[in-house]
């Protein structure tokens, strides 16, 4: 049992990179003449699409803001991880920077965005969702 | 009969030319070592000559003796340039323990070009070569190193451990068939290898089918062998499959305290609720903290509702130690539930209790227990006064400074009044700037805990104190300076190096640098030049770092050079040095390079100079990063991996948070929140 579940797991990978690291790959070596012709034949984006998706880079230009926030977590041992895991799932948040107190109480924050793709009022919105109810409060 | 006497005479003729010939390379190798020691040449000044030969001489390295070897550090200092002696060495030398020397320096350059020399000498004659071959193959992990390795694991008169130590090596490669053979030595019928296949098998894990790897795994963890057991509990709370709580519920119960806790560790994470009666079980009869405080943990996290009705009875047991134990618990969990019980154990006749309730409603940060705790700033016991006025200080958000400076920085106690101070700093406190000053410059506080409080303060005392400090040698306050940049700090800096270099320390020039890199002219650089040639590589990156921040585009050149040159094993202090590099203008002209080697082949190079744009720029660098979290290459994860734990910065771990919860491919995103985790 066992050998052949044994796979070569580019971990979706965009084909640009299975490519690039092609000429490392011990295992079978069909799958690159694969993906290039996946490319080839003009299905790249589709494929694309479909693999697991990872953080990636905001171009230079696009436009950033800044909130400031006092807020209450929900509390937990881990309750400021839990917070940023949940918001970042929206992309419009670039970063989320903490004050360097501990504990879920009275944090504060700046979350740093890109207004373009998310407004002020509906990063609010999500932010109260996540924080304990009436705890956010707008520092100027 | 003349046969018979010409038989006989020739037996002991052949045993005593085999027996000369069995020392000759010994015998050999003295006489050599003495007819040189003759010479007028000392030890000192063969190795001299040897490391002087050695980047243009490949076969320098043939004949040497122990005495003209040069040392490690000094052959590692040529970087690549010493591949082709160090191959030839281990080729043609004939005293072995000079093989394994070279072998193992080869594979600390972590230069590919001696693959080949490594896998011939797989057939050395002595096992302890085959041992530092076969660890060097580890550091250069290869493909083609795979089919080698595995007719030398074949050989049934091999060494135990250096066929042990293929297995290590197996998992380096980053090869299909190395995990082929991996899972066949695990799963092999009285393996004393068991647990190294597992721990290979677990590095090229990302090769893996998910379903393969719970299959191991549960393999593993109903082996009945300790190590990897305990190795397959750690596994499991990594994968957090739920397939796996069937083999880890019995293991709640093993023998081994670190199996069970592991067990239970992993059970939490997994979050399974067929788990939470187990643990429930359990909680009555543990005996240990740890223990006590993992069953919380897992059972906060599958079903708190069924634990805070066994918390209760153990908070309200008979015995002190365990009330104790159950208070620290309710604040590491932080959940509100607890308070009432806390607020209770208030009243309990033991102070230990009492102290470890106080600081666990101090971490649970509700207001409301403010009127409980205030009793106990006036308590006669000193340490729950001071857990108390903490306390108090977390619940109100630190407004409770006053309290602080005035109950507690006054004390007489020096680990009270420091953290009180500590406590103070943190919200830039000017009344605890003597303090503070002083304790730094005492090395009683470091830069990570003070550094920030006293640039923002700035005052003409503090830099004052800096500056005097740093002129007599306290090294610890260059960064601080660096960034203050007070009038009159470039010529003492300038004065520093100078006795520095008079005195050949290390630090007083790492520091001076580090200064006059920021603050450093024209003139400074002028200066430096010439005092950065011939030294060795990691000195005179310090040298040029200085002068690349000075502006000096030609030791941009010999920075860049020194990285490629460098060995493996030195990389991560070279990305250290080069991360210091602070100004724009330098950061910009070494960029586009940098950028370009971190899509090398070599790894170590590309994951070095990765670090280095890491160090400047988290924001764009820690996307190289996550490309190497998800790359085919154990080697390149690996690199990653650590190069991420060496950063500590917070800003970094909101950024890692961020890749987490975006982050798609499953084993990546495994490797990810283990980091994220270990990071808090």
């Amino acid at each position: 049992m066992g050998a052949r579940h044994v796979f070569w797991a580019s971990e979706g990978m965009p084909a640009a990179r299975v490519a690039s690291y092609a000429h490392k790959m011990p295992g079978p070596r069909l799958l690159l003449p694969l993906a290039l012709l996946v490319v080839a034949s003009g299905c790249g984006a589709a494929t694309h699409a479909a693999l697991p998706d990872y953080d990636r880079p905001i171009p230079s230009s696009e436009p950033q803001a800044a909130l400031r926030l006092e807020l209450s977590l929900p509390p937990g041992s881990d309750c400021e991880r839990r917070f940023d895991l949940a918001l970042y799932r929206e992309r419009a948040v670039r970063l989320t920077a903490w004050d360097d107190r501990e504990g879920c109480r009275q944090r504060r924050i700046t979350l740093h965005y890109l207004p373009r793709r998310l407004g002020r009022p509906a990063l609010l919105e999500k932010v109260r969702e996540l924080a304990e109810p009436g705890s956010v409060k707008e520092l100027p | 009969m003349t046969h018979r006497a010409s038989s006989f005479l020739r037996r002991p003729l052949v045993t005593l030319l085999l027996g000369t010939a069995g020392l000759l390379p010994a015998a050999l190798t003295t006489w050599h070592a003495a007819s040189a020691q003759e010479g007028a040449e000392s030890a000192w000044q063969a190795r001299q000559r040897v490391l002087r030969q050695l980047p243009s001489d490949e076969s320098v390295l043939i004949n040497v003796t122990q005495r003209e070897m040069p040392a490690s550090p000094d052959i590692l200092n040529l970087g690549r340039r010493s591949t082709r002696a160090l191959q030839r060495c281990l080729a043609d030398n004939v005293d072995a323990a000079l093989r394994a020397t070279c072998a193992s320096l080869l594979g600390s350059v972590g230069d590919k070009a001696a693959l080949p020399t490594l896998h011939t000498a797989l057939e050395d004659w002595d096992a302890g070569v085959r041992h530092a071959v076969i660890a060097a193959l580890g550091r250069i992990p290869h493909v083609s190193s795979f089919e080698p390795l595995l007719r030398l694991f074949q050989r049934a008169d091999e060494e135990p451990a250096n066929r042990e130590l293929v297995l290590d090596t197996f998992g380096r490669l980053g090869h299909v068939k190395a995990v082929q053979a991996l899972r066949a030595e695990l799963r092999r019928k009285d393996s004393s290898f068991a647990w190294t296949a597992w721990q290979a098998l677990w590095r090229s894990r990302h090769l893996m089918a998910a379903s393969t790897l719970e299959q191991d795994l549960a393999f593993a963890l109903a082996s009945g062998n300790d190590a990897l057991v305990l190795a397959a509990t750690e596994a499991a709370a990594e994968v957090r499959s739920t397939a796996l709580s069937r083999q880890l519920i019995p293991l709640v119960e093993h023998p081994n305290v670190e199996i069970r806790n592991k067990a239970v560790y992993a059970l939490g994470k997994i979050g399974d609720p067929t788990a939470t009666r187990a643990l429930l079980a359990r909680l009555p009869q543990v005996r240990e903290a740890r223990m006590l405080n993992n069953i919380a943990f897992a059972l906060e996290r599958l079903d708190p509702k069924a634990f805070y009705p066994a918390a209760k009875q153990l908070i309200e047991h008979k015995q002190a130690v365990i009330r104790l134990n159950a208070a620290y618990v309710l604040g590491d969990v932080r959940r509100p539930e607890g308070r009432p019980w806390l607020e209770a154990a208030l009243a309990d006749p033991n102070d230990f209790v009492k102290t470890s309730a106080v600081v666990a409603l101090g971490k649970l940060g509700a207001p409301e227990s403010e009127r409980a705790l205030l009793p106990f700033v006036d308590s006669p016991n000193p340490t729950l006064r001071e857990q108390a006025i903490y306390s108090l200080h977390e619940l109100s958000g630190g407004k409770r400074g006053d309290l602080v400076y005035d109950r507690l920085f006054p004390s007489r106690d020096e680990e009270t009044r420091r953290r009180a101070a500590l406590t103070l700093a943190k919200q830039q406190d000017p009344r605890v700037r003597d303090y503070v000053l002083w304790c730094f410059l005492f090395n009683q506080c470091s830069s990570e805990q003070v550094g920030g409080y006293l640039l923002k303060d700035g005052s003409p005392e503090v830099v004052d104190a800096l500056l005097t400090s740093f002129a007599r040698g306290l090294g610890t306050t260059a960064p601080l300076l660096a960034t203050l940049r007070p009038p009159g700090l470039r010529p003492v800096a300038q004065g520093l190096l100078e006795l520095g270099l008079q005195r050949q320390d290390a630090f007083e020039i790492r520091d001076a640098l580090a200064v006059l890199g920021a603050v450093g002219d024209r003139d400074t650089a002028a200066r430096l030049a010439p005092k950065a040639a011939q030294r060795q590589l990691l000195d005179r990156l310090r040298f040029n770092v200085a002068l690349s921040r000075l502006g000096d585009t030609a030791a941009d050149a010999r920075l860049l050079q020194d990285l490629e040159l460098a060995p493996d094993d030195w990389l991560p202090q070279v990305v250290e040095r080069l991360a210091l590099i602070a100004e724009p203008a330098a950061r910009q002209r070494l960029r586009g390079e940098l950028e370009r080697r971190t899509k090398s082949d070599n790894l170590a190079l590309a994951m070095a100079a990765a670090a280095i744009l890491l160090r400047w720029d988290p924001d764009a660098g820690v996307h190289r990063f996550l490309a190497a979290l998800g790359a085919p290459s154990v080697q390149e994860r690996d690199l990653a991996t650590r190069y991420l734990a060496r950063d500590r910065r917070v800003e970094l771990t909101w950024l890692l948070r961020r890749a987490l919860a975006r982050e798609g491919r499953p084993s990546t995103r495994d490797r990810l929140r283990s980091i994220v985790e270990q990071r808090g």
